[in-house]
């Protein structure tokens, strides 16, 4: 099934949306997550949360591209579960877990003024990657959006991997520059 | 946190909430349906499959029908034809070699022959083979060692051999001739040789009676002598008939046309002409019997 159609199913509030989007990005959802979180269960908890997430979102957020927006919130989910895993692993004490688990009840935290810093950011970084060819973008996203490793992005691309690599550190130092010439500064 | 860390994951969230078109396009090999990987396999497997057989076709079958249509012709290749002639029954055992024993009754006979340096050791072999005919297998390699010459049969086109000779005029220089012989060694024959038009000329004669050198109109031979014609300059095509009708087309063009006579005990004999024509660098030539 189309997108198009599972989103209208979705508008519809018709159950059948959420099968048909699993049927179709369970896998894609999967490997998002899975590159993130180290455990199998956790990511598969992940993907589950995203089917949650879009059907909760959907509407009244109509997405013009659903396998985008279904990564967004994979990832976000899963870099969700990433920070709890390592603050478990860095203090594990019985305060530290606590409030975590009181974290739930809580907005994510962050300020008006964060979030339009954010938005920004993300915004110089979309226009950034805009302006570079689609070869260079979609190595950058695959790297830092989706986590895959050097060394297949270069077995995708048909590379060397010191080639991709060269590619990613001239988009930092590119994308840096700038960041400073639009006036963000982090 | 250290700052540092902070400004890492400012980053990296702001990556996430990048556009969704953005984020999908870079995934779309993650979305687009591979074939199952077995699929894949058998269709690399087909392809090696189609290359090794087209390999194969091209070093069993195009190579070999290319040398055997277009490469220079030599002594082996002939051999090998008249071989494949005699398997397939169109060239009987008797007819194509030449075995000085069996064939005592044969006058007139024309063979092509190669190699320089048996001629005199064929004629002692000759001799040894008579002399031990009985004693099995020894006498059976010398004699399988006189077969160098191949019967022209009537009426068969067939690649001549050609040697490269030094010319006694020219110092350091070579000639080609093509070697014939002809008869057989005491058949009691005196035979004519003579060229048509003096192209093909006699350029040597080796045996019984004695080694003649130089360029001849005519000369007379005894039989099993070795006779090399001197292959000079070709002909213009331009004879009113075409001596070989067999030849139409095949863009052969006739060198010459050397005759062959005899004469026993005051009997004369014709034994028929042979016409050679060349094409690119190979002579073939044709044995025709007068009729009658």
């Amino acid at each position: 099934m189309d997108d198009e159609k599972i989103i209208g199913l979705l508008l519809k509030r018709d159950e059948e949306g959420i099968v048909q989007m699993q049927k179709k990005y369970n896998k894609y959802c999967g490997a998002v997550a899975r590159r993130i979180v180290d455990n199998y269960e956790d990511a598969e908890e992940c993907v589950n949360d995203t089917w949650f997430r879009a059907w909760n979102s959907i509407p009244p957020h109509q997405p013009e591209n659903l396998a985008g927006y279904l990564a967004k919130i994979a990832r976000n989910l899963a870099m969700s579960c990433y920070k709890k895993q390592h603050r478990k692993k860095r203090g594990g004490d019985n305060v530290t877990m606590a409030l975590d688990e009181l974290s739930d009840c809580v907005s994510d935290g962050k300020r008006v003024e964060e979030r339009m810093e954010q938005r920004e950011l993300t915004n110089a970084i979309a226009v950034f990657l805009r302006g570079k060819d689609e070869l260079k973008r979609n190595i950058f996203i695959q790297r830092y959006f989706y986590l895959v490793e050097v060394k297949e992005i270069a077995a995708h691309f048909q590379m060397k991997e010191n080639t991709v690599k060269s590619i990613l550190y001239r988009l930092r130092k590119e994308l840096g520059k700038y960041l400073q010439k639009e006036g963000i500064y982090i | 946190m250290s700052q540092k860390r902070e400004k890492e994951e400012k980053i990296f969230e702001a990556i996430g909430d990048l556009p969704e078109d953005m984020v999908a396009d870079a995934a779309n090999y993650w979305l687009s349906e591979k074939k199952p990987w077995y699929i894949e396999k058998w269709l690399l497997a087909g392809k090696g499959f189609a290359c090794a057989v087209c390999a194969a076709l091209v070093i069993f079958w195009v190579v070999p029908w290319a040398y055997k249509n277009y490469g220079g012709g030599n002594q082996m290749k002939t051999e090998q034809l008249l071989s494949e002639k005699k398997e397939s029954g169109s060239v009987s055992n008797e007819e194509s070699e030449f075995d000085c024993a069996a064939d005592e009754n044969i006058i007139g006979e024309i063979y092509l022959w190669s190699e320089a340096g048996n001629t005199l050791e064929n004629a002692d072999t000759e001799k040894n083979v008579d002399r031990k005919k009985a004693s099995g297998e020894k006498s059976k390699q010398e004699k399988d060692s006189t077969r160098k010459d191949k019967k022209i049969k009537e009426g068969k086109t067939v690649r001549l051999n050609v040697k490269s000779v030094p010319d006694g005029n020219l110092s350091g220089g070579n000639i080609s001739v093509l070697p014939f012989r002809v008869g057989k060694k005491d058949d009691g024959i005196t035979y004519t040789i003579r060229p048509e038009i003096l192209k093909c000329s006699v350029f040597s004669v080796t045996g019984s009676v004695q080694d003649r050198k130089g360029d001849a109109k005519a000369v007379d031979c005894m039989g099993g002598d070795r006779i090399e014609l001197n292959t000079l300059e070709q002909c213009e095509p331009g004879w009113e008939r075409n001596p070989v009708p067999e030849w139409d087309g095949k863009k052969i063009i006739i060198v010459d046309i050397v005759h062959f006579t005899g004469e026993k005990e005051g009997e004369k004999y014709d034994f028929g002409r042979i016409v050679i024509g060349k094409k690119g660098g190979n002579y073939y030539g044709v044995y025709q019997k007068r009729n009658g």
